[in-house]
């Protein structure tokens, strides 16, 4: 074949091209290509997990945002009826103590003045006796004689009687 | 389908402008060689690769030794890309990351399947990236001027017919072992030797009475396909060896007449053949690929 001649055909030289060849697919499929690539499938991979979890994300974060603020006015309510309630207790705690107090102090006048009173009587009994004793003593002392005894004493007591 | 047809022919049509553009270029040579060639010595282009030394009855040629060089070459950016293949891109990583995808893209232009893109990916891209570093390595200014023994170490390896011829058989062969394996043994022997629309016709005959015309035609388009997948390693190969061949032989002619500015144009010119004749070769064995995997419908 002249036409092989003349370009110099060689069949080892082209076996020798068609392995340096199949080194270069090899070598750039096995350590370009393919590592490349599933970088780059992984990395799409990962923007659209990222994606979908951001607006997971999202979602959560605007439901915990509600339930915060439900229980926000959860609590709100509860503390205005805690704070209610105590301001009623207290309020009827102080009425009774206030009741309590003025009943004590009510009891402790009654006691003061019936001690009182009967201090008075027995005073003014005493004082009534003492009285009577030196008045019948001055007497007896003014008119030792002429009066018996028995009629001093009638005359006095009744004397008495009618001082009261 | 339509649309994979006419990117076909539209390629074709480039084809056709660029083999014009390259014999007209060989032309020029053949008579510059007659004129000038004896006046250059040691510059001159011949159609074949000079063997610099031999192992044996094993020639190594210059166009060989520089494609080892692009092998060395392919196989560092392989490991650089490996090294710095990371999470989170750098920018070499994001450009060769864009490099992948775009050509991914382009080859879903072609096969309107991205997972057929990616299956025949490594393959094409190889082929592209190849070609073009050995395109490009016969473009360095001055590295024909680097001999032993009175012939040039570098040549460009895609200026050696061996080269692509190598390329063409190994992109047709692997366009039909691919065609086999997607389509089955039985039907993909059937778009060559076509003996089901043999069969075909006495069952038929009673609906359609000129299927008795149209199968043997089919039959016998059959045979001419056998015919395309030759002629197909013989356009591959000679396409991209011409071009690239003239186009060193150009830039040495010009450089010889004037060796000042005027190459440069040239050299822009023959940057972009390197780029487009790589895309050709790349794009036609991924056309091949996706025609061999396509079953025959009628």
């Amino acid at each position: 074949m002249e036409i092989l001649e003349l370009f110099g055909i060689d069949w080892k030289l082209m076996l020798a091209q068609l392995i340096n060849f199949a080194i270069v697919v090899l070598v750039l499929w096995k350590f370009a290509i393919k590592p490349l690539t599933a970088t780059m499938e992984k990395r799409n991979k990962e923007i659209e997990q990222g994606l979908f979890d951001a607006e997971k994300a999202k979602e959560k974060l605007e439901e915990v945002g509600n339930e915060v603020k439900a229980k926000l006015q959860e609590t709100k309510q509860e503390a205005a009826v805690i704070l209610e309630k105590a301001r009623k207790q207290s309020e009827e705690n102080k009425q009774s103590t206030v009741d309590k107090t003025k009943e004590e102090v009510e009891a402790l006048i009654k006691k003061a003045k019936i001690q009182i009173d009967s201090e008075k009587d027995s005073m003014v009994a005493e004082v009534k006796g003492e009285v009577a004793q030196m008045v019948v003593t001055a007497l007896e002392k003014i008119l030792s004689e002429g009066l018996s005894k028995d009629m001093d004493k009638k005359y006095i007591d009744k004397a008495l009687k009618d001082l009261k | 389908m339509s649309q994979e047809i006419n990117n076909n022919s539209d390629i074709d049509h480039a084809i056709e402008a660029e083999v014009i553009h390259a014999e007209d270029i060989l032309h020029e040579d053949a008579l510059d060689a007659g004129h000038e060639g004896e006046a250059h010595g040691e510059h001159e282009h011949t159609l074949f690769a000079e063997p610099v030394f031999n192992i044996g009855e094993f020639n190594i040629t210059n166009s060989l030794i520089t494609s080892w060089v692009a092998v060395f070459l392919i196989i560092i950016l392989s490991f650089v890309i490996r090294a710095k293949n990371a999470r989170l891109p750098s920018k070499f990583q994001s450009f060769m990351e864009l490099v992948i995808n775009g050509a991914l893209d382009m080859m879903d232009l072609v096969t309107n399947d991205r997972e057929r893109s990616k299956k025949v990916f490594p393959v094409v891209f190889s082929i592209f990236i190849f070609i073009l570093i050995n395109n490009w390595l016969g473009l360095i200014p001055g590295i024909g001027s680097i001999t032993y023994d009175g012939t040039a170490i570098f040549r460009g390896g895609t200026a050696d017919l061996n080269t692509t011829l190598a390329l063409g058989l190994f992109s047709v062969v692997a366009a039909n072992v691919f065609g086999v394996m997607v389509v089955g043994g039985w039907n993909y022997f059937n778009k060559f030797i076509n003996i089901k629309s043999l069969i075909e016709i006495p069952k038929k005959i009673g609906k359609e009475p000129t299927i008795i015309l149209v199968n043997p035609i089919n039959f016998f388009v059959g045979l001419i396909e056998i015919v395309s997948e030759v002629a197909k390693v013989a356009s591959l190969s000679f396409r991209l060896f011409g071009n690239v061949f003239a186009g060193e032989v150009l830039i040495a002619s010009i450089t010889a007449l004037v060796a000042y500015l005027v190459p440069l144009p040239f050299m822009f010119l023959e940057i972009i053949v390197g780029i487009v004749q790589a895309l050709i070769f790349a794009v036609l064995t991924l056309v091949y690929f996706t025609i061999a995997a396509t079953s025959h419908e009628h």
